[in-house]
């Protein structure tokens, strides 16, 4: 009993120390936990970014240019040859020295049978070093956008891999389990302190980062804590326990606005979310007892785009903190194009475009949807299965959690359904050919519509290996024509992010990705 | 006795059997692990060879097959989130969920029988019309809000109490405790409360109407009429009475606020297990799910065990019939 008081005591010590000391500790409520610090062991958007605050890639992408950061230059030697030189003087945590035997090691580390981040570096086949800070990455075929996926691709120290067991990233399917996953050894702003997977992570400021000079941030400490419950996140921070809240529910935001003691830092995602059709097959579903597949008919197709209001949805549903999309691809993305036009909102011409199609008085029709991928997700469906409702097709809406939403979509059973697609290394010709290439019967993956144009694939093969600007954004306004003749999706929005903090926050940056670099807040002391 | 134990065991392997297979063919139904693993940007052709590196290509029997080979040696594989060893993040979690569990057992039992025992001999006082009140108000509050509530009164409000999380955990052992300090102490209050307003309130009515019971019946009315003092009628004869079905049903309890803290836990970030199978059903970690329900199931089956011949030490009677 004694012993307990006692450890009591110095419990309530160390908690009142602890926040002396902690002028500059942000404290901070996600709302999942990364599942691994090893991003090519988990491929997920929220992994990728958490641990980018541990790792520096070798360049980032800044929304208009790509910017030097373990790599101070890069070039297209040959067609297939990517030459970079790397900076000099960089340590990883541990003080080894970062140099090209780590670079390509990190390279390679993602095309092992293992990773899970084989879409970075698809077409890479080797790594050549040219002395201690420069090497070559060598393509199969030309590829002037294979930087354009190096932002997320974290540098790892070979000696470090070796010594820890993991030169590969963990293989699940052989039950492997390595250090790489719960530690980190990075040369980023921030070092682990203290990793309890699923519990609490912490992390102190690195002292000899070496861009030290350009992190604005006066964090020294940061405490991560997943909190999955909306309700509880905001509860969490309402009642201080936390400074800020990534993200920040939608329904909150209004209160949180005009809270007293909570800021909203807002941006917009690099992500558009849209509507999507099975243009190709004759039934509803691939399944002959649902009846013929309606959308087969390029005028439904551009009804149901005419028959929906993306201005109301944006207000509506996303509270006008989104902006109305006129493409699939979000602003940043090279290829994006600000004027290309929106088909007008006409609900007369819908109808009109229905009757013509044979379908005078509608028809009936499934549409999958999320309920837990996207900000929003399960409301837009219904302001368009309702909006649908006025132009006479009756919307039979399936709105499931993300899993079994990506299996029906996959699964191809798929005839109308709403999606959203991030940047896929900011191109929107890897978007044209992952959302509408030509692709053998039953492996569609994202392509849902089926469709397939030669002429389009041929037109994204020449974007990909094009290395002059002015005849890529030619060749890339040809394709998207050929694209928007066959209205194989509705553009609806880009969707907003939310973070929201306590007074004590000063400044937030909010990257498009909706992620969080703790080197970009700060917080008064 | 040791016939009926016997038997009993026997019994309860076959329930984690056909608890083991129900659970795998309902997993196809989850949607497929491997769309969460690999991103949108995968090929086709990655998503083919990830599920064949998982095994998920081969037939639910064959799945089904070599879990339970594995499962008998004690292995449960690899979480298809974390990459890291079910038994590892079985054996984290586990000991948070007992805890609490444990407490709002405690809690609930504490204050319950005491409450039922009140309402129960003085029916008509006013205290014991709020306390009814009082129950039908816990019995119908959904744990989500209750939970909320509390954490807007006493985190948000007042700032006495944490909100989420378990505090400062300390190891002993592989067992994380949190009772050893203050702030893992502290934490545990408002989840405690939380899980046990419905079992208390399920106590309370289960004490007052089996006394209610027994009070009508003749032993003591023939107590009564012997002129004994109505405190020793109450509680020597009439409260060990109503104990014992009491007991079965706490026991039984127990099992299912280990198995059903889920929601408790979400609302607090309770690191349990049911936060932890909560986060794999959103991401179809198949063998964490696997692992937790085998678990479930065993706790149940276990607690029902015991339960039982507990109920043959209380009860003179089902002694004696075992031995005839």
């Amino acid at each position: 009993m004694k012993k307990l008081y006692l450890s009591a005591c110095t419990s309530v010590l160390m908690l009142f120390t602890g926040a002396s000391a902690g002028a500059a500790e942000l404290r901070v409520a996600y709302k999942a936990d990364p599942a691994s610090l090893d991003s090519s062991a988990n491929w997920d958007a929220n992994t990728i970014r958490f641990v980018l605050n541990f790792y520096d890639p070798l360049l980032d992408y800044d929304g208009k240019d790509f910017i030097p950061v373990l790599a101070e230059s890069w070039e297209q030697v040959e067609p297939t040859r990517w030459r970079f030189q790397l900076r000099k003087g960089v340590r990883f945590h541990d003080g080894r020295d970062f140099g090209a035997d780590d670079a390509m090691f990190s390279v390679m580390r993602a095309t092992e049978p293992s990773s899970r981040a084989k879409s970075v570096v698809r077409g890479v086949t080797g790594v050549e070093k040219i002395d201690d800070h420069t090497f070559d990455i060598i393509t199969d075929i030309p590829r002037p956008f294979l930087i354009n996926m190096l932002d997320r691709l974290p540098m790892l120290s070979k000696s470090w891999a070796e010594e820890n067991n993991a030169l590969a990233p963990a293989d699940v399917g052989k039950e492997q389990s390595n250090a790489a996953l719960v530690e980190e050894n990075g040369t980023g702003p921030f070092i682990l302190e203290r990793r309890d997977p699923g519990r609490q992570t912490t992390a102190v400021r690195n002292p000899d980062y070496w861009n030290a000079a350009n992190v604005k941030s006066n964090i020294d400490r940061v405490t991560l804590v997943p909190i999955s419950s909306d309700a509880s996140r905001v509860a969490a921070l309402l009642s201080g326990e936390v400074d800020l809240i990534v993200p920040a529910p939608m329904q909150d935001v209004a209160r949180l606005e005009t809270g007293s003691d909570t800021t909203v830092w807002k941006g917009q995602e690099a992500r558009g979310v849209f509507l999507g059709f099975d243009a190709t097959s004759d039934n509803l579903g691939k399944d002959a007892s649902r009846g013929p597949n309606p959308f087969k008919d390029v005028r439904v197709r551009t009804a149901v785009y005419q028959a929906i209001d993306a201005d109301a949805i944006n207000r509506v549903v996303m509270r006008g903190n989104g902006s109305v999309a006129n493409m699939i691809v979000p602003p940043g993305v090279i290829g994006y194009d600000p004027e290309r036009p929106r088909l007008p909102y006409d609900p007369a011409k819908a109808r009109e475009l229905l009757a013509e199609a044979g379908y005078p008085d509608g028809f009936k029709a499934p549409m999958e949807c999320s309920n837990d991928r996207d900000i929003g997700d399960a409301a837009t469906c219904e302001a368009v299965a309702a909006m649908l409702a006025r132009a006479g097709i009756q919307i039979d809406l399936q709105s499931r959690p993300s899993t079994q939403f990506l299996s029906a979509l996959l699964g191809g059973g798929a005839s109308f359904y709403r999606f959203s697609w991030g940047n896929n290394g900011w191109a929107a010709s890897n978007t044209m050919s992952d959302l509408a290439g030509c692709k053998p019967e039953g492996q569609r993956g994202f392509a849902i519509s089926g469709y397939c144009n030669p002429e389009l694939d041929e037109l994204v093969k020449q974007i990909n290996s094009e290395s002059d600007v002015a005849v890529r954004d030619e060749l890339t306004k040809k394709a998207w024509d050929i694209l928007d003749a066959e209205r194989l999706f509705v553009p609806l929005h880009y969707p907003p992010i939310f973070f929201a903090s306590t007074k004590a926050v000063d400044d937030v940056e909010v990257n498009s990705d909706g992620s969080l670099r703790w080197a970009g807040v700060s917080k008064a002391d | 006795m040791l016939g009926m134990l016997l038997r009993r065991i026997v019994e309860s392997l076959i329930v984690l059997f056909a608890v083991a297979f129900i659970a795998f063919s309902l997993f196809s139904f989850i949607g497929d692990p491997v769309n969460n693993m690999l991103g949108q940007e995968a090929t086709e052709a990655e998503r083919l060879d990830m599920r064949e590196r998982l095994g998920l290509n081969d037939s639910v029997i064959v799945q089904f097959t070599r879990f339970i080979g594995r499962a008998v040696q004690g292995e449960f594989g690899v979480s298809y989130r974390q990459s890291r060893p079910v038994i590892d993040l079985i054996a984290e979690s586990l000991p948070a969920t007992l805890e609490l569990s444990f407490f709002a057992m405690v809690l609930a039992v504490g204050l319950g029988i005491p409450i039922g025992i009140q309402t129960a001999i003085n029916r008509d006082s006013l205290v014991s019309k709020v306390l009814m009140t009082g129950s039908l108000i816990g019995i119908s509050l959904p744990t989500f809000l209750a939970g909320i509530l509390l954490i807007m009164i006493f985190s948000v409000k007042l700032g006495w109490l944490p909100s989420f999380g378990r505090g400062q955990v300390e190891q002993m052992g592989w067992w994380g405790t949190g009772l050893r300090t203050w702030s893992g102490i502290k934490a545990l209050i408002l989840p405690t409360i939380t899980l046990a307003i419905f079992q208390m309130t399920l106590i309370v009515r289960l004490v007052r109407s089996e006394m209610l019971e027994v009070l009508q019946a003749d032993f003591i009315k023939f107590a009564r009429a012997r002129g004994l003092r109505e405190r020793l009628v109450q509680f020597g004869y009439a409260l060990p009475n109503t104990l014992v079905p009491v007991i079965t049903i706490v026991g039984l309890q127990l099992g299912s606020v280990i198995a059903f803290a889920i929601v408790t836990e979400t609302v607090f970030q309770w690191p349990g297990m049911g936060l932890l199978f909560i986060q794999s059903v959103t991401f179809a970690d198949v063998p964490v799910m696997a692992a937790y329900l085998l678990l479930i199931a065993l706790i149940f089956v276990v607690i029902n065990l015991l339960v039982d011949m507990l109920y043959y030490v209380i009860d003179p009677r089902l002694r004696s019939m075992a031995g005839l």
